[in-house]
């Protein structure tokens, strides 16, 4: 006798055994109490709490019933083992103990408790490799995220009043954003992915992850596989985990959308989520199910589909199924285990799955109208074959309507009929978008089913730097993936036809487009919007200034002694809105620019954002020479000297960019900085050396309090005596 | 570039990071954002810089003062390259089962992104 047999004949062993085969009936009524309450209950907290309870319920029967079928003493001879029953009082009066035939169920019962062990090992060991892996992503291939959004991330913190520390990392292993930790939690967003979405989406993306920190997610994760792997035979254990994930993602869901609102926003936030993934990897890996659809439908409260009534059923099922058997292998024991019945039922989404995956049965006829001649078909004909009733006038009329097109009408071929065939098997070749949109519904295959393949194509499938032809305004941009088909003649449309399609999204769908300009990245490059800018200043100036030469000079004299007085004080406000709002804008532009930087590195945009660099110091200095003078902490604004000698940028993240006029005649040199409140206390200074940096350096500046200051910048030539300073008075409001 | 650049290390690798993340950087940057989260000297990121342009890793633009350094491969390559790494892989992936974030670890098909798209566009056309 080895030693497992030893083991295995034991009490302990035998008990264990029954203890399996019984939670099989517990977890099935655990679980059709929780599929009764969750019919009922609408709020995704209380179906959480129940999902939650009813884990908890079936990890406490399993260990009730473990105690009370346990012997007391564990380890008795095993001379006795075979006919003694579990010392339960329960199950005393049962009429089994005495006459057991060799070959039954209590023999081979005690064979489930190795077997179970060898899978809780497996399980667990497999939970703690996780453990140990989602440590090392904390670690490897990870950078902070940029200031501002740890910052946003603080402000967000605040809100949901988390007091814990929450570090934001970008990682390239990370595919979707994900939160790691508890005590000291991390949330890890795919590198780019910050920069890539519009604020709004980031903001409630952070929420959701903030979320799942506040409601302690991590933890009740961790215990919630620790049980999934000690019940990992139980199907009512995989689905009640299954409920508890589900039901945790509404809830943080439901938590985003009470803090911030726009539930439409965050719908889009995450669809985008979901297509960014597919842009990251490899398209293999075949999805079923429709977890992220059902939220995203619950977000918009949309009508969900027909609700699936499969798992309550099935619930019954088991617990039928496998307390009779329970009962027959107590009664009279039944030669076979109960355990494969119940499994074989086991996988419930993979059956629903298929279930809405069968096709709908498509007419040859509706395919033939709607898809093979939809874009060739004339309405007449559309509407003569609309009123067709058998099936052989519909055949008859498809054989007259390509005998009516085929250019040779004598031969047995129909040239006609074979190019379209074989334009549409082109279109759907090449043109079908990742996003399952057939090849010949995009607006490529429209036009090449239409027109036929065009006589030149100009490709730039990934975007990036483009030179615009002269009369488009010549000059560099940069855009969006996109192609110009060219056809020399389109009967009637014309001669040298170019259209242009534009995949705005990076989907790999494009689109036909009308406007040229569509297709750049930063709408008409940013020297337009700049110019656009520059005008609106022009035009606030010369405001300004006929509203002061309007005033004659004694009414000017009265209403200066009364600088409160109405009228003079609202126009100052309403100029100083509209320099406010030029100044948005150009936050906008800034903001612009930021993204452009994180999309392109080649050289050639990175001359374009020197260039664009020194268009913004300019128009900064002519802000500042508007004479009115703005700035808020943690805001853009544009500063310059009397003199316009220097131009001080604060930007949003706190920094300011001091940068240093282009006529300064040393390569190498040092700058010192200091700032001087009105009151001539000393409020901030700093000193950088050997900058060479283009003539622009970056400092930290502390917040400043309103008021007004003087920023004196001494910048000297480190290997000679030149040396020059630079006096910038500005105000904090 | 014909022939690949070797796997990167963990240290070369969250060089790679900041540089995918923030773009063509100078040594100053990188050190910088490094140094946020863990002490490292200016000296040992600089010369990892190198090292790493010497291997092809990462690109040097010296029409500047200060060098400019950018990765060579984007980060879908490497990842790829990375994933290539059985090991890593099973690594990697046996951590989703603790992680929790807004998505599930199973990825949405090309059907269901369309059916999103659809709900979307659904959507907007109601309430507009």
């Amino acid at each position: 006798m080895t030693l497992l047999e030893f083991w295995v004949q034991s009490e302990a062993a035998k008990a264990l055994g029954w203890t399996l085969v019984h939670s099989l009936w517990e977890g099935a009524c655990v679980a059709l109490a929780l599929a009764i309450v969750l019919g009922v209950a609408r709020s995704s907290r209380v179906r959480y709490a129940a999902a939650c309870a009813a884990m908890l319920a079936l990890l406490i029967g399993f260990g009730a019933t473990l105690y009370r079928l346990m012997p007391r003493e564990i380890s008795r001879p095993p001379a006795v083992h075979a006919l003694s029953l579990p010392a339960n009082p329960d199950f005393d009066d049962r009429p089994v103990a005495n006459n057991r035939t060799p070959w039954d169920a209590s023999e081979l019962l005690p064979w489930l408790a190795p077997i179970w062990l060898a899978g809780v090992f497996l399980f667990q060991l497999r939970c703690l490799v996780s453990w140990a892996a989602a440590g090392r992503l904390r670690k490897v291939g990870v950078c902070g995220a940029s200031f501002e959004f740890v910052e946003r991330l603080d402000d967000l913190r605040g809100r949901l009043r988390i007091s814990r520390p929450v570090t934001l990392l970008e990682s390239c292993f990370a595919e979707v954003p994900v939160v790691i930790g508890h005590l000291r939690p991390v949330i890890l967003m795919p590198v780019g992915l910050l920069a890539g979405l519009p604020v709004a989406q980031v903001e409630a993306i952070l929420l959701h992850e903030l979320a799942h920190i506040r409601r302690a997610d991590y933890l009740v994760n961790l215990m919630q596989t620790l049980v999934e792997g000690l019940l990992f035979y139980h199907p009512a254990a995989w689905w009640i985990s299954g409920v508890i994930r589900a039901e945790r993602e509404n809830c943080c869901d439901d938590l985003v959308v009470l803090t911030n609102g726009g539930a439409h926003e965050y719908a889009r936030a995450l669809a985008a989520l979901a297509e960014n993934r597919w842009t990251m990897r490899e398209a293999a890996m075949a999805a079923t199910g429709g977890n992220l659809v059902k939220r995203i439908r619950r977000l918009l409260s949309q009508p969900e589909g027909p609700r699936s009534t499969i798992a309550p059923i099935l619930s019954l099922g088991i617990l039928v199924v496998t307390g009779a058997v329970a009962l027959a292998a107590w009664e009279k024991p039944a030669p076979q285990l109960p355990i494969p019945a119940a499994l074989s039922i086991r996988p419930l989404p993979l059956l629903i799955a298929q279930e809405q995956a069968a096709p709908k049965p498509v007419s040859p006829y509706k395919k033939w109208l709607t898809e093979e001649v939809a874009y060739i078909i004339t309405d007449g004909e559309r509407a003569d074959f609309m009123k067709l009733q058998t099936d052989a006038d519909r055949d008859r009329f498809i054989e007259d309507f390509w005998k009516r097109r085929d250019p040779t009408p004598g031969t047995p071929e129909n040239e006609y009929k074979t190019e379209h065939y074989r334009r549409i098997a082109y279109a759907n070749d090449r043109f079908a978008t990742p996003s399952a949109l057939p090849g010949w519904k995009t607006d490529r295959g429209r036009i090449y089913i239409e027109y036929g393949p065009p006589d030149e194509i100009d490709a730039h499938p990934n975007g990036g730097a483009y030179t615009r032809p002269s009369e488009q305004g010549g000059a560099q941009t940069v855009t969006y993936p996109f192609e110009m088909w060219k056809y020399r003649f389109i009967d009637g449309i014309g001669n040298n036809v170019i259209l242009e399609f534009i995949d705005k999204g990076r989907t790999g769908e494009y689109r036909l487009t009308m406007d040229p300009s569509e297709k750049e990245v930063v709408r008409h490059p940013l020297e337009r919007e700049q110019a656009e800018l520059s005008e609106k200043l022009e035009r606030l100036k010369d405001a300004l200034n006929t509203q002061v030469a309007s005033i004659p000079v004694d009414q000017l004299r009265a209403l200066d002694k009364q600088m409160e007085s109405a009228d003079l004080q609202r126009a100052m406000l309403r100029s100083q809105a509209q320099v406010e709002q030029a100044q948005e804008e150009l936050e906008q532009v800034q903001e612009n620019v930021r993204s452009l930087d994180d999309k392109i590195s080649s050289d050639l945009a990175q001359s374009d954002m020197v260039k664009l660099q020194s268009q913004l110091q300019k128009l900064a200095q002519a802000m500042a020479a508007s004479g009115l003078v703005v700035a808020r902490p943690h805001h853009s604004v544009f500063l310059s000297g009397s003199g316009s000698e220097a131009a001080v940028i604060v930007l949003p993240n706190h920094y300011m960019l001091v940068t240093v006029p282009f006529e300064f005649p040393a390569k190498q040199y040092s700058i010192s900085v200091s700032t001087l409140s009105s009151d001539g206390k000393e409020v901030w200074s700093s000193s950088v050396k050997d900058t060479s940096n283009n003539g622009s350096r970056t400092l930290g500046a502390p917040f400043l309090a309103a008021g007004s200051y003087k920023l004196t910048a001494l910048v000297k030539d480190t290997a000679g005596p030149t040396e020059k300073t630079y006096v910038v008075n500005f105000s904090v409001r | 570039m014909t022939e690949h650049p070797p796997r990167p290390t963990d240290a070369e690798l969250e060089i790679l990071t900041v540089l995918w993340s923030r773009g063509p950087a100078t040594v100053r940057d990188v050190h910088e954002t490094i140094a946020s989260r863990r002490p490292t000297q200016y000296t040992t990121v600089l010369k990892q810089l190198q090292v790493m342009a010497e291997k092809g890793l990462v690109l040097r633009n010296e029409h500047q003062r200060a060098h400019v350094y950018e990765s060579a491969r984007p980060r879908e390559w490497t990842q790829r390259q990375l994933a290539g790494d059985m090991l890593q892989r099973a690594f990697n992936g046996s951590a989703k089962s603790l992680m929790i974030g807004a998505l599930s670890s199973r990825k949405a098909s090309k059907k269901e992104l369309a059916e999103l798209r659809e709900i979307l566009d659904e959507y907007e056309r109601r309430t507009r």
